[in-house]
């Protein structure tokens, strides 16, 4: 279609959509990166880049954690922990720390890593020292981005495993489209990835809620950023330093990947322990065995962390996932020793769900009545799911259809509480770790009861002394679940 | 009764034969063959013949040679003709020689994808060789999208999916680009309009990440018949095609009636009502157990045609269904299943059913009032034709101007090639958005086009992403420097944007009865409609425009409701506008506001106005492009006051029906609107506005076809039996005044006075000209 007079251009409000974002005003006053940043100009083939190097002793610390327990990272917990077998080869030598800061969250080929930040291990020159080295590459316009992804792809050369917070998702598939759209062939998503948010839900999901790395910081490492960059203003940060030029954000956002990066391995050190303290019988917290000699670790005689002990919760989410990769007998431990530090209710109710479904699939069906039991006697807002279980229990194991009509209506009675209270009520949605699906509705009440008033009629109907038969066909002395009726 | 049998008794049956103005034969036709190309896979015959097919029609055997060849082709022939064949060949042929190489398919709608899907993989096993397709669409689990993007061989997708979830990721599907052969296109008549314009430039952005890794696939375009395939085709893909339409498929006879109904009151210029008519002929033809399509114009007459159907027919309500948009996609797909097995007798819909989806053919299709175009006839005729018996095809007129001239003239109808499709992939609003898109693909370089030829054109189009912070130039290159995802802001279709859900409220639990596109809402579901869906009739209790909810409930009422909207349009600015004539021509960009404003209550079966109720919602405002009509002050005069008022009415009227017939557009995508005084001018002008955001190219084409749509007007004017005016032409004289026939008149007749040139000179749309694909045309009547 060819217009007679030439396009006409409507102006650019019609046709975009203006949406940057005014940053808030810093002190003081404009300056370029490179007087606020200390750091190097980097000359590649491939031209020129920022970046900044930092070297940490390992005695140095992230919060309670050291640097150079990392050194002794026990394999199988990080390929437990990520459910990963290849990391049981797990080479802390050959271990990368990797962070990097974007210029958007959504992904896709317009988003660019404008900061990627490493960090690994390194016997220094001259003392033969081992020290922690954490690098940040920074490129000061779109067209520094080729020299600096040269400099990650020499850099990754070394290393076969990336350890990550989200980088299984979203920083090393940003990579790898980095390095297509500038036509490396370096395959970043080829390495083995120790990425600790999935980890890091495993395990402290159920104790601290958002497995975001700020709150992890604060609950799990014990570590308060002061003056830290939102993370949100990031890509906006650096969209506005293209235009004006002023370093004083740009070095905030520095500060805050170093201290990203010094977080995954405190993280990293601290789920290790976890899991090593945890599968490791009932050893209470003291020296512990050491962890993979290398010829890294030998300094690392100095050790004194701080190995805090196993929390209620953290004993709970690793027995779930050891029982989920079979290992029931450390799980059960885990359980019972969750049980021991008499948790919060909501707590003790999923550790008791949890450890009496294990023991129901193991048969040990009168045990797992006895926790039953108790979770109904003494944490009754939390014990619906214990009380269906017992009354399965009462009405198929023991056959006794009184007792199980009995703890049904009991089961509907607090169900009617419970979802009075409404949804928002803790613990309502996720009752149990173990196999028992709360009860949506009182339908599923009026099921069983109709079914056991059913089933009475027809034990009536053939004979009255059918009930102590029945009786009869456990073995043993019954351990009756105690009914205290206090 | 066989239909053959039916067809005889209607040709002797006085009272349907008085009204027929064109009964057209086409006698059966033998299937044309050709040979497979030598060089076709071997592998690929054998399958075939395994599956019956021993040779190729003529126009399968064009197509594979041109794609083996390495030329670009689109393909044009008649439903069921085996056209998929034409591009699956050659992909698998690819695939089979060079197992990385890659193909991609494009289809408008995720379920045309999974019948192809379906076919596709028939032919796959039939070889069995490790050929993998997928579909990659929204309902694509997440956990088989990595399969799809490395090992997928063809993957099946439509235009929207591409756009906003593969193209701004193609470093996901490196593999893919950097192999892809072939880029095939099916249902291309589909992308006109607005939906065509973003299509086109999806493409672009296809064509250019493509570049980027090197490879540069071959389309090949499939299309029902239009006017202009081969144009669209190279205005879709920026490439030149090679047309193939030697269509060899075999055919039954077919009979295409017209059918007037009879006049009623002749003074009024008053028929019988369209759908009265329609709904017994669909009864006749359901009684004798011809399985038969109704088409309606609008979701309302769909509605009310269905109820009528089923009401003087014996067959079970589930035997006659209904179908259209709106409809949720489960039970739409139980209806076709339901026609390809017979189950469903007949159906009433709109064009929503008009092609692609697969229900089998029919035996017996009416149009219960013209569609619009020749193409949509054919396209809605052709769901009514098998290969080996007989089938028939009614076309029903109402009283609208339209559909008078085409019964009126039947020979308009029959000598002439279908519609020519209209994209404009230069939209301003299109090109920039997608401009964004492409920007955030791959950074732009100096020099570089984006849908031009001008690199100048691209730098200022940039410079302008600039301006707006978007992307930032460092020397020679333009960055994307944006937080967001452009994708994500630009819908492909407007239709799919915030749609209206309909909520039925009747019971306790609320349940969502279907939904509605925001440009209809205003006037289908407003507050106080009655909205039939599946014949049921709902009143809608809430319109809530900000949630974009309708809340309607279930009752039982003797009328419909009818809304209008109210336009208004003023000029932003003049493309071209002749030297003063009697009646100036010119085109544009202007802004068109509508209000909606008052709904007619209509009584069903009598269709009397019972009452009417105003519509509170507030007005929606359009930049779009325009042509218009100035009356010169001259003209003005000798005409006096009331008769040039009238005759604006009445030739506004004219103007809107007819035009469309010349644009391959529903009448509902222009809006005709007349000006007593046009503020700026101060002078009496017409405008017919092109009803979508920037325009598709409507009012172009109608400045230049500006002689033929007068004449065609004064044609239907003066050939139409009434005296001052009727539905049928300038509109009802009560409506527009007495006069507003000769004052139309008398203003068509002064503007093609003096106007230069041949008079009565048609242009074929497209030069490569060919016959429309039931190979009705030039056939004598019996």
């Amino acid at each position: 279609m060819s217009r007679t007079s030439g396009p006409q251009w409507p102006s650019s409000q019609a046709v975009t959509q203006p949406f940057w974002w005014p940053l808030p005003p810093l002190p003081g006053s404009p300056a370029p990166l490179e007087a606020l940043v200390d750091g190097e100009v980097v000359e590649t083939r491939h031209g020129a880049f920022h970046r900044r190097r930092t070297i940490f002793a390992l005695d140095d610390r992230y919060g309670t954690r050291r640097l150079g327990d990392a050194l002794r990272l026990n394999p199988r917990a990080a390929a437990t922990l990520c459910r990963d077998p290849e990391l049981a080869e797990l080479d802390v030598e050959r271990l990368l720390f990797l962070d990097t800061e974007t210029t958007g969250l959504a992904g896709g080929t317009g988003t660019y890593a404008f900061l990627v930040g490493l960090g690994y291990f390194e016997r220094e020159h001259t003392a033969g020292t081992l020290r922690f080295v954490l690098e940040q590459g920074f490129m000061r316009s779109y067209g520094e981005e080729r020299a600096m992804l040269s400099w990650v792809a020499d850099r990754l050369e070394r290393f076969d495993t990336l350890a990550t917070f989200n980088g299984r998702t979203f920083d090393v598939p940003l990579l790898q489209t980095r390095f297509i759209m500038g036509r490396m062939r370096v395959d970043v998503e080829g390495l083995l990835q120790f990425d600790l948010l999935p980890a890091a839900r495993r395990l402290w999901r159920l104790a601290i809620g958002s497995c975001a790395l700020q709150n992890l910081e604060r609950h799990v490492l014990g570590v308060h950023r002061h003056d830290d960059v939102e993370s949100f203003l990031i890509p906006a940060i650096y969209h506005q330093y293209l235009r004006d030029g002023d370093g004083r954000y740009v070095k905030r956002v520095f500060d805050h990947n170093l201290a990203d990066v010094l977080a995954i391995v405190a993280l990293a050190i601290r789920a290790c322990d976890v899991f090593e303290q945890g599968s490791t019988a009932d050893l209470p917290p003291g020296p512990r065995p050491q962890g993979k000699e290398n010829g890294m670790a030998a300094s690392s005689g100095g050790s004194e962390t701080l190995s805090a002990p196993l929390s209620a919760a953290e004993c709970v989410s690793l027995g779930r996932l050891l029982e989920q990769l079979g290992d029931a007998g450390a799980a059960e431990r885990l359980y019972r020793r969750a049980l021991d530090g008499a948790p919060a209710p909501e707590l003790r109710a999923r550790a008791t769900m949890a450890l009496a479904a294990l023991l129901k699939r193991s048969r040990r069906h009168d045990d797992a009545a006895q926790l039953w039991q108790r979770l109904a006697d003494e944490v009754p807002a939390l014990s619906v799911p214990a009380l269906v279980e017992l009354a399965k229990y009462w009405e198929h194991h023991r056959r006794d259809l009184e007792r199980a009509h009995h703890l049904t209506l009991l089961a509907r009675e607090r169900w009617q509480v419970v979802a009075a209270a409404g949804p928002s009520l803790p613990g309502l949605r996720r009752w149990a770790g173990g196999d028992t699906a709360p009860p949506t509705a009182p339908d599923d009440f009026t099921h069983r009861l109709s079914r056991l008033e059913r089933k009475r009629a027809g034990d009536a109907g053939k004979t009255t002394g059918l009930a102590p038969l029945t009786l009869s066909v456990s073995k043993g002395e019954p351990p009756g679940p105690s009914t205290r009726s206090g | 009764m066989i239909l053959d049998q039916l067809v005889e008794q209607l040709q002797t049956a006085r009272d349907f034969m008085d009204h027929v103005t064109a009964w057209r034969y086409a006698p059966p036709r033998d299937a044309q063959y050709g040979a497979w190309p030598g060089d076709l896979d071997g592998r690929l015959v054998e399958a075939l013949r395994r599956r019956g097919i021993a040779r190729p029609y003529t126009h399968q055997t064009t197509a594979v040679e041109a794609a083996l060849a390495g030329r670009d082709s689109v393909v044009v022939t008649s439903t069921a003709s085996g056209k998929t064949l034409c591009y699956n060949l050659p992909v698998l042929h690819e695939v089979l020689r060079d197992p990385s190489s890659r193909a991609l398919y494009l289809f408008p709608t995720k379920a045309l994808a999974q019948d192809q899907y379906a076919e596709l993989h028939d032919l796959v096993t039939l070889l069995s060789a490790d050929v993998k397709t997928y579909t990659y669409d929204g309902d694509t689990p997440a956990s088989a999208r990595r399969a799809v993007r490395l090992a997928g061989h063809i993957v099946i997708t439509n235009p929207d999916m591409l756009h906003s979830g593969i193209l701004p990721h193609h470093t996901k599907w490196q593999r893919l680009f950097e192999n892809l052969k072939y880029v095939v296109v099916d249902e291309l008549h589909q992308y006109r309009g607005v939906f065509g314009s973003h299509v086109a430039n999806v493409l672009r952005r296809l064509q250019r990440i493509c570049a980027f890794y090197g490879s540069q696939p071959q389309f090949i375009c499939c299309s029902a018949t239009i006017g202009n395939p081969a144009e669209l085709a190279e205005r879709l893909t920026g490439r030149r095609m090679q047309l193939v339409d030697n269509d060899g498929a075999a055919r039954g006879a077919r009979h295409v009636v017209f059918y007037n109904p009879p006049v009623i009151n002749r003074e009024l210029g008053l028929r019988r009502s369209a759908l009265t008519e329609a709904a017994r002929i669909a009864q006749r033809l359901l009684a004798n157990d011809v399985q038969t399509i109704v088409f309606a114009r609008s979701r309302v007459s769909t509605e009310v045609l269905l109820s009528r159907i089923r009401e003087g027919s014996r067959l079970p309500p589930h035997a006659i269904r209904g179908y259209r948009g709106g409809y949720l996609p489960l039970q739409r797909r139980e209806i076709e299943q339901g026609l390809r097995r017979g189950e469903v007798r007949g159906v009433v819909a709109t064009n929503a059913l008009e092609l692609g989806i697969d229900i089998g053919q029919l035996e017996a299709a009416v149009l219960c009032g013209y569609p619009g175009t020749i193409a949509s006839t054919w396209q809605q005729s052709g769901r009514a034709g098998r290969r080996a018996s007989t089938s028939l095809s009614i076309l029903v007129a109402d009283s609208t101007p339209l559909d008078q001239f085409i019964a009126g003239h039947p020979e308009y109808f029959f000598g002439h090639s279908p519609e020519s499709a209209l994209v404009n992939p230069d939209n301003l609003y299109v090109l920039m958005g997608h401009l964004h898109c492409a920007a955030f693909e791959l950074p732009f370089h100096n020099g570089e086009r984006y849908g031009t030829q001008d690199p100048a054109a691209t730098r200022h189009a940039l410079g302008l992403l600039e301006d707006a912070r978007v992307v930032l130039r460092e020397g020679d290159t333009w960055y994307w420097n944006a937080t967001d995802y452009p994708a994500e802001r630009i819908s492909l279709r407007s239709a799919t944007r915030e749609n209206v859900v309909i909520i039925d409220v009747t019971e306790a639990k609320p349940s969502v009865l279907g939904e509605c596109d925001p440009f209809a809402a205003p006037t289908l579901v407003h507050q106080d409609a009655i909205y039939l869906h599946e014949g049921q009739q709902y009143h809608v209790v809430e319109l809530n425009w900000q949630q974009k909810k309708a809340y309607a409930k279930r009752v039982n009422v003797d009328y419909y409701t009818d809304a209008s909207l109210e336009f208004n349009v003023s000029v932003l600015h003049d493309e071209a506008q002749t030297a003063d004539a009697p009646l100036a021509k010119g085109w544009g960009d202007v802004r068109l506001t509508y209000t909606p404003s008052i709904y007619k209550k209509i009584r069903l079966h009598t269709y009397e106005n019972v009452g009417w109720g105003t519509i509170d919602l507030p007005s929606q405002e359009m930049q779009t492009t325009a042509y218009w009509l100035t009356v010169s002050n001259d003209l003005a005069q000798r005409l006096g006051t009331e008769r040039l008022q009238s005759g604006l009415l009445g030739l506004t009227h004219l103007l809107g029906n007819v035009a469309p017939l010349f644009l391959m557009c529903d009448p509902r995508d222009l809006i005709a609107v007349p000006q007593v005084k046009n503020p700026l001018t101060g002078k009496p002008t017409i405008f017919l506005c092109d009803y979508a955001p920037g325009g598709v190219g409507l009012a172009e084409r109608l400045f230049q076809r500006h002689r033929e749509v007068l004449e065609a007007s004064r044609e239907l004017a003066t050939t139409c039996a009434c005296a001052e005016g009727c539905p049928s032409c300038v509109g009802p004289s009560a409506e527009t005044g007495t006069d507003a026939k000769s004052g139309a008149l008398a203003l068509v007749d002064a503007a093609l006075g003096a106007l230069p040139g041949e008079p009565g000179a048609h242009g074929a749309p497209d030069e490569r000209r060919m016959t429309n694909d039931e190979g009705v045309a030039g056939v004598a009547p019996t």
